[in-house]
C-alpha cells in the first residue's frame, strides 16, 4: 500500500466529480427527442420557480432529469458497495449481489406483485425484501459473537437460491403477474420519479455516511481479521457496520431499477486499476466513477437505438466487460 | 421402419373418424401422409392423422380444441387455461421450459410447439420418436395457415375449412365496420417498466392494421420504448394487454403520462392478452376487442 499523496486525491476526486457533472448535464440534454440546450436550461429554469411547463420542457422536467440524477445514485450505490463487499470478503469476485440480496428484492418484488401492485409497495418491499435477505444470511454466518466471512458467502449462496426458488413458486401460482416480474427484473431507470431521486438519495446519505468515515479501518481488515484486531478495530462490530451499510446501499439501488448487472463489481476495479487500493481513494472514487458509469450507460440506452430503448444492464455489460479487459492488459504492460 | 409405417398408416384407416363415413375414408386416406412446411420452414411428414397429441403452446391447445380433436390432447403447459378442460389435461412443464420426461410419457406421435425459446429443444423432441410442428404466426393470415396445417395433421382438413370460415366472416364484418373510417393512431403497451411495445411484423401490429388503427411505433418486433418518443407520437388510443396494464387507474401517475391526450381524455384501453396475443383460433376476438376500442363509434 503505498503512500497516499493528498493534493493527488485532492486532484482525482475533483476531476471525477467534474466527469459526474458533466455526465449529468449530457444525459439531460440528450434524448430519444431532441429538444435545444436553450429550451433544456430553460426547463430546469421554470420548474425551479413553479411555472407551467411546454411539453419539451415537461420531458426534460419529469423525465430526463429525475431519472438522470437517479441513474447516478443507483451507479454510486452499487459501486459503493461494490468496494463494501469487496473489502469485507477480501474477495475481487464479490458483488453487490453476492449475499443473495437480489433474490430477496426479486421475492419482495414479486410478493409486491402477487399482492396486487408494483406501485408504492415496491418501494417498500423490495428495500425490505433485500435487507431482511442480508440479515437472516449474517445471523446464519454467525456463531458465538463471530461472523466468519467464508459461511457468510456460502449461507448467501444458499439463502439466493432459496429465495430465487420461492420467487418462481410465487410466479407459478400467479402466473398472470409473470411478464411484469420479468420486466421489473430486467432491470431500469425508465420510471424514475422525484419521489425515488429522495428516498435512494436519503438511504444512500445513511449507507455512506459510515464507511466514508472509516476508510482507514477498510483498509486495515484488508489485512486478516487477527492482525486487524491487533491494530485496534473492533472487527466483529465494523464487520457487521460494513455489511448493514454495503447492504442498504444495494437495497435502494435495487429498489428503483430492478438488478442491473456489472456496475458495482467493475467499477471498484476499474478504480483500483488506475487508483490502487488505498480506501482513502478508492471509495470516493468508486463512488463518483459509479454515477459517471452508469449515467452514461442509461444515456447509451436510450439513445443508440431511439425511440427503441435497450435494458441499461446490456449495456454496462457490453461496454463495460470490453473496458475491463483492455484496462487489465494495460496495466499487467505497465507493470511488466 | 415401413412395415410400421404402413401398419399405422392402415391404423389410421381403420379407427381414425373418417371410418364411420362411406365418403370420406377416399379423401382422409388420400390425405397420408401428408408433407407440411411448417412455421421455421422445416418440412416434416406425418404418417397417419395424430393422435396423441402434445401441445406446448395454450395457442396450439386452442387451435386443436377449435377443430374439436380435443380428446386427442394428452399433454398441455401449466400455461393453458382455455379450454377449462386443459386443467385436467396431464401437464408438461411450462412454456419456457419444456418437460421432457413427461412428454415422452405421454407417449405423443405429434407434438406442437411455438417459436423462439422452444426451437433449441426441437431436436430433443424429434428424438422420441414424434412428428414435431412448429407454428409461429406473426400475423393474421399466418394464424389462419397454422391452423390448417394441424388440421392437416389431424386430417381434419373439412373441419379447419369450416373454423377459417368462421374466422374470415369475423375478419370480414370488422373490416366492414371500420371501413371509410379515419385510422386511429394507437400504441400498444405489452409490458412496463421498463415500457414495451409491439411494432410491426407482429401478431398485435397486425391486429392494429386490420382494426382500423396506425401503431404509432414503426419499429419491428417486440421493442423497449422511449416514453419521451410516445409524449412526441401522441397516440390518440393507449392501448395495453391485460398481462401489463392491470391498472388503468394509476396510469397517469407514471412519469410523463399526464402528457399523454389520450391519458387525460381516459382513451386507455385494456385488451384481453390471450385473446390478442395468442395465435389461435380466438385472435378474431382480439381483433373485435381492439376494433371496439379503435372505433367505438363503429360498433
Amino acid at each position: 500500500m503505498g503512500i497516499l499523496s493528498k493534493s493527488r486525491a485532492l486532484v482525482v476526486l475533483a476531476g471525477l466529480a467534474a466527469a459526474v457533472i458533466l455526465a449529468v448535464v449530457a444525459g439531460t440534454a440528450f434524448g430519444a427527442v431532441s429538444i435545444e440546450p436553450g429550451v433544456v436550461v430553460r426547463a430546469l429554469g421554470r420548474a425551479l420557480r413553479g411555472l407551467s411547463l411546454s411539453s419539451d420542457e415537461a420531458v426534460v422536467v419529469d423525465l430526463r432529469f429525475p431519472r438522470v440524477l437517479l441513474a447516478a445514485l443507483v451507479g454510486a450505490c452499487l459501486a459503493g458497495a461494490g468496494v463494501l463487499y469487496q473489502a469485507l470478503f477480501r474477495n475481487a469476485l464479490a458483488d453487490p449481489y453476492i449475499l443473495g440480496v437480489s433474490s430477496g428484492a426479486g421475492l419482495g418484488a414479486a410478493l409486491a406483485l402477487a399482492a396486487g401492485g408494483l406501485g408504492a409497495a415496491s418501494l417498500v418491499a423490495v428495500p425490505v425484501g433485500a435487507m431482511l435477505t442480508i440479515l437472516l444470511v449474517a445471523a446464519i454466518a454467525t456463531r458465538r459473537g463471530v461472523m466468519d466471512t467464508l459461511s457468510l458467502l456460502l449461507a448467501g449462496v444458499a439463502v439466493s437460491y432459496t429465495l430465487a426458488a420461492l420467487t418462481s413458486f410465487t410466479l407459478v401460482v400467479r402466473r398472470e403477474q409473470m411478464s411484469r416480474i420479468v420486466f421489473w427484473m430486467m432491470g431500469g431507470l425508465q420510471s424514475a420519479t422525484w419521489q425515488q431521486v429522495a428516498v435512494v438519495s436519503a438511504m444512500m446519505a445513511v449507507g455512506l455516511a459510515a464507511p466514508l468515515f472509516f476508510t482507514r479501518e477498510l483498509n486495515i481488515i484488508l489485512l486478516g481479521d487477527e492482525r486487524a484486531s491487533e491494530l485496534g478495530v473492533d472487527v466483529e462490530r465494523f464487520k457487521r457496520l460494513v455489511l448493514v451499510a454495503a447492504s442498504l446501499l444495494v437495497s435502494a439501488a435495487v429498489s428503483v431499477s430492478g438488478l442491473i448487472g456489472f456496475v458495482g463489481l467493475m467499477t471498484p476495479h476499474m478504480a483500483r486499476l488506475i487508483l490502487g487500493p488505498d480506501h482513502r481513494l478508492l471509495l470516493p472514487a468508486s463512488i463518483l466513477s459509479g454515477a459517471v458509469v452508469m449515467v452514461t450507460a442509461d444515456l447509451l440506452a436510450r439513445v443508440v437505438l431511439a425511440p427503441v430503448e435497450i435494458p441499461v444492464g446490456i449495456v454496462t455489460a457490453l461496454a463495460g466487460g470490453p473496458t475491463f479487459v483492455w484496462l487489465l492488459m494495460r496495466t499487467r504492460q505497465a507493470r511488466s | 421402419v415401413a412395415g410400421a409405417m404402413a401398419l399405422a398408416f392402415l391404423a389410421a384407416g381403420c379407427t381414425g373418424p373418417a371410418a364411420t363415413s362411406p365418403t370420406v375414408p377416399a379423401k382422409a386416406g388420400s390425405g397420408f401422409p401428408v408433407t407440411l412446411t411448417d412455421d421455421a420452414s422445416r418440412t416434416v411428414t406425418i404418417k397417419a392423422p395424430a393422435k396423441r397429441i402434445v401441445s406446448l403452446a395454450p395457442a396450439n391447445t386452442e387451435i386443436v380444441y377449435a377443430l374439436g380433436a380435443f380428446d386427442r390432447v394428452v399433454g398441455v403447459t401449466t400455461y393453458d387455461d382455455y379450454p377449462a378442460e386443459a386443467a385436467d389435461v396431464a401437464k408438461m412443464g411450462d412454456f419456457t421450459t419444456p418437460n421432457l420426461e413427461a412428454i415422452a410419457s405421454a407417449k405423443p406421435d405429434l407434438i406442437l410447439v411455438t417459436g423462439g425459446v422452444q426451437a433449441d429443444v426441437i431436436g430433443k423432441l424429434e428424438s422420441l420418436g414424434a412428428s414435431v410442428l412448429v407454428i409461429d404466426p406473426r400475423n393474421f393470415a399466418g394464424v389462419r395457415r397454422g391452423i390448417e396445417m394441424v388440421a392437416r395433421a389431424l386430417g381434419l382438413r373439412d373441419k379447419s375449412d369450416q373454423v377459417v370460415a368462421e374466422m374470415d366472416a369475423r375478419l370480414e364484418r370488422v373490416a366492414k365496420a371500420v371501413r371509410g373510417a379515419e385510422e386511429t393512431t394507437c400504441f400498444v403497451e405489452i409490458g412496463w417498466n421498463p415500457l414495451f411495445t409491439a411494432g410491426r411484423d407482429t401478431l398485435i401490429g397486425d391486429l392494429v392494421r386490420l382494426a382500423g388503427g396506425r401503431n404509432v411505433v414503426g419499429e419491428s418486433g417486440y421493442v423497449g420504448y422511449s416514453v419521451e418518443q410516445l409524449l412526441k407520437d401522441q397516440p390518440r388510443v393507449y392501448l395495453g394487454t391485460s398481462a401489463s396494464l392491470t391498472d388503468r387507474a394509476t396510469i397517469a401517475q407514471r412519469p410523463g403520462y399526464k402528457r399523454l391526450q389520450c391519458v387525460m381524455s381516459g382513451r386507455v384501453i385494456v385488451l384481453e392478452d390471450n385473446l390478442v396475443s395468442r395465435p389461435g383460433p380466438r385472435i378474431v376476438e382480439g381483433l373485435e376487442q381492439m376494433a371496439r376500442a379503435l372505433h367505438p363509434d363503429r360498433f
